[in-house]
């Protein structure tokens, strides 16, 4: 039993790497945006009201924007690429094939993701590199990088969820990728990336808290088991809410046979 | 309602019917990948599991020209890709495609991204996905489309083999009626959703297509 999951990973993994690396100019254009986010993010983003609340250096607080730009960009993988990836495997014939296996296809979906965030980690060092022209980088900052990995996870799995329901809404209304953009771009702007924030809307968006507790950990002031425990259950329930609707959703075109015709 | 009894002696059934008659739809529910609108769909083999589960382990449906494979990988890859989503183990799925690659004749493609491969030769690959994930029927829609007369030919006597050699059941819909005819042991007209009729046996192209124009301009 656990053999069929292990050779299931190990495919899809290996599927998504190929074509990952063999769709070149997609891969480029990817990596050349997610350059210039970044270095819209470090460049022009003031670090004032950070410094404030934090009372740290204004080099600290550009590493805390940069751990706030690398949350970001990791769970807007878990949103975007569950629907677009159901599109694409709809166009293809892929998704007739999935829906024959014996895995579930949101399972099957977030292998591939966990993939994608391992995958752009690399981009994510090259841009550590790049960070030095705007803050001086230590083997503690490293070492965060590296952690931020570990606590980006529940976020990963929220904004999934988020992008199942997403994923349910293109399997009827087929293109939704512009909609999709600014979810992407409200999120980026309402989330504390710039600033620090408790209200309530934080709690809600999947990775706020991440940032918070990475930040907190960071700058070595305490994290309350309260915020982790509100972190973790807001992504988990996302998770729950985005496999309903999107099992919801595929069972109504499953019954009216049109999630195919993209 | 539309009874069928697919697993009976006859190894390969063919639906025969006007466009828009449903006979993608009919297979993509024998494949549980369609869910009905209205009833049920039982089968006697699923013993209590429910048919959506018993079809995931024993139907591969195999879509009509080249979808359904995974451009970037080899036809070998693709192989075992399919039979890793059925469950099957990779070790299962490259002994079935060592004893099969050679009916096949596939040597020279299986390991060539399918990308570069043409029609004909991504159809097998298509087929041998099936075929090597054991599944019990296998499900080929429009199976000859696009396929020249070489690549069709190449086709039935391969399904003849998987037929004759492995005892696999195979539904198929097809407008081909000189393919039908040559590959296929029963025909089931299917006109407006309903199973007009249903003929055992060989029938020749001929015989095939007075039955459909009967059968469709019937009231």
């Amino acid at each position: 039993m656990m053999n069929k999951y292990r050779h299931m990973i190990k495919w899809e993994i290996k599927v998504s790497l190929k074509e990952m690396l063999g769709y070149k100019a997609n891969l480029i254009s990817e990596f050349l945006l997610y350059v210039v986010l970044f270095l819209s993010v470090m460049g022009f983003s003031s670090t004032r009201q950070l410094q404030n609340s934090y009372h740290i250096s204004a080099d600290t607080a550009k590493f805390l924007v940069f751990l706030g730009y690398v949350f970001w960009q990791f769970s807007i993988i878990g949103l975007g690429y569950s629907s677009s990836s159901i599109g694409s495997d709809a166009r293809r014939g892929i998704l007739e094939v999935k829906m024959q296996s014996d895995f579930s296809y949101p399972f099957l979906n977030f292998v591939r993701i966990l993939f994608k965030v391992v995958f752009s980690y690399i981009f994510i060092l090259f841009f550590l590199v790049l960070s030095r022209f705007f803050f001086s980088i230590t083997l503690r900052d490293l070492g965060f990088l590296l952690l931020s990995l570990v606590v980006v996870l529940p976020a990963v799995v929220g904004m999934y969820g988020i992008g199942l329901v997403f994923g349910g809404i293109s399997l009827k209304e087929k293109q939704i990728s512009q909609v999709l953009m600014i979810v992407q771009g409200v999120l980026l702007f309402f989330s504390n990336i710039f600033q620090t924030g408790e209200r309530l809307v934080y709690n809600l968006i999947p990775f706020c808290n991440g940032i918070t507790i990475i930040r907190n950990l960071y700058v070595g002031l305490p994290v309350s088991p309260g915020q982790v425990v509100v972190y973790i259950a807001t992504n988990l329930l996302w998770l729950v809410l985005g496999l309903a609707v999107f099992s919801s959703c595929l069972g109504i075109e499953r019954r009216k046979g049109g999630f195919s015709n993209y | 309602m539309v009874s069928l009894d697919i697993f009976d002696d006859s190894g390969i059934v063919a639906c025969i019917g006007p466009n828009g008659a449903g006979k993608t739809t009919l297979l993509k529910l024998v494949a549980g990948i369609l869910f009905p609108e209205k009833g049920t769909i039982t089968n006697s083999a699923a013993d209590g599991t429910g048919y959506p589960r018993w079809a995931k382990r024993n139907v591969a449906y195999i879509p009509a020209g080249e979808r359904g494979l995974v451009n970037k990988l080899t036809g070998r890859e693709n192989i075992l890709y399919f039979g890793c989503l059925k469950g099957v183990s990779p070790k299962d799925v490259t002994e079935k495609l060592d004893e099969l690659k050679a009916y096949f004749a596939v040597d020279d493609i299986l390991d060539v991204p399918v990308e570069k491969l043409s029609n004909g030769q991504n159809k097998k690959i298509q087929v041998l996905c099936g075929l090597c994930s054991n599944m019990r029927l296998l499900l080929l829609d429009e199976p000859t489309l696009g396929l020249d007369i070489d690549a069709i030919t190449s086709l039935v006597s391969l399904i003849r083999i998987v037929r004759d050699s492995y005892g696999m059941k195979i539904f198929l819909s097809s407008h081909d009626i000189d393919f039908v005819s040559e590959s296929t042991d029963q025909f089931v007209f299917l006109i407006k959703g309903e199973i007009r009729d249903t003929v055992a046996g060989k029938c020749s192209a001929q015989e095939i297509r007075d039955a459909y124009h009967q059968l469709k301009d019937a009231p």
